[in-house]
């Protein structure tokens, strides 16, 4: 019995390290996660609306910008993915929130590089206003994740 | 992306110990890592094509220098950020292909920085030197870029 007890010590002494050290390791990995999340957002609202301008001058091609923003939906959709997956991890409920809002934030982001792809399809207003539309809720979403930072 | 970014198991000892806590220590890590991972390609292939975009539509008359220079400073800084959080994950006990691929990693954001950098000094100076810094800078990211990703 008393030689039991000694193991159960050892093992909880020999684990307290590892687990700080999980501890730590693991919050190393959610601060990159979120870093590159808010750094993500905001590049891909600056590089759907840089691509608009050079489209609007005519730098590009409709076709060009079709596929750049199909190469930015898709990559979204699969970051969007991967931040579920950090989700259903043991997460504190703060950061859960927060990976919930970026997730939302990357799906406005997405309708709007969808808008814009439609928009040098058709060329017509009622594109016009969605693109417009979506980039307006992408931006006041950005807002919020910027006061969450 | 070939290389999955993973990390190994922790210390054989804490297995035998309590198998079931590091079986879930190891599951929760390798999807931080893979998340990182693909956060990685996205960024650097994304950077890469936000700077070249901006560059055509300076060119362009699309934006001013100054509207440029802004953007390019805010550019670096969000590289250099990015730089900052691989290299404290460049700290951790990660196996060997996962740091090879960090490390290649590291380099291409660092000549994205260069890029970066260079195209505000370009459209602030319009001097030689600038130009040549930023299309060697591209050329070399892009490059190296897409051997990382496999681009094709």
């Amino acid at each position: 019995m008393r030689k039991g007890m000694l193991w159960i010590i050892v093992a909880l002494l020999l684990l307290a390290p590892v687990r700080a050290a999980a501890a730590t390791e693991a919050s190393i990995y959610l601060e990159t996660i979120g870093g590159f999340a808010h750094n993500y957002l905001y590049m891909t609202y600056a590089y759907i609306g840089v691509t608009a301008d050079a489209y609007a001058k005519e730098i590009y091609p409709a076709s060009y910008v079709k596929r750049m923003m199909g190469d930015t939906v898709r990559t979204l959709d699969i970051l969007a993915r991967k931040l579920q997956t950090v989700q259903e991890t043991n997460l504190e409920e703060e950061d859960r929130k927060a990976i919930e809002y970026i997730v939302e934030t990357f799906g406005l982001l997405k309708e709007e590089a969808e808008a814009l792809a439609a928009l040098v399809e058709s060329g017509d207003q009622t594109a016009l206003d969605r693109y417009d539309q979506a980039r307006k809720k992408a931006r006041d979403h950005l807002k919020r994740v910027q006061q969450m930072k | 992306m070939k290389t999955r970014f993973l990390i190994l198991a922790l210390l054989a000892a804490s297995l035998i110990l309590n198998p079931s806590f590091c079986q879930a220590t190891a599951d929760k890590d390798s999807v931080y890592l893979e998340t990182i991972g693909g956060f990685l390609g996205s960024h650097m292939y994304t950077t890469f094509a936000y700077i070249g975009v901006t560059a055509d539509a300076y060119a362009k008359n699309v934006y001013t220098a100054a509207q440029v220079k802004k953007m390019m400073e805010h550019k670096a800084a969000t590289i250099k950020d990015v730089i900052g959080n691989l290299k404290k994950i460049e700290s951790l006990n990660l196996p060997e292909g996962d740091r090879r691929f960090l490390t290649s990693s590291l380099e291409v954001f660092d000549l994205l920085l260069v890029e970066a950098e260079a195209l505000a000094t370009l459209v602030s100076s319009s001097n030689q030197e600038s130009l040549e810094k930023y299309d060697q800078a591209r050329e070399q990211s892009w490059y190296k870029m897409k051997r990382l990703l496999q681009i094709k």
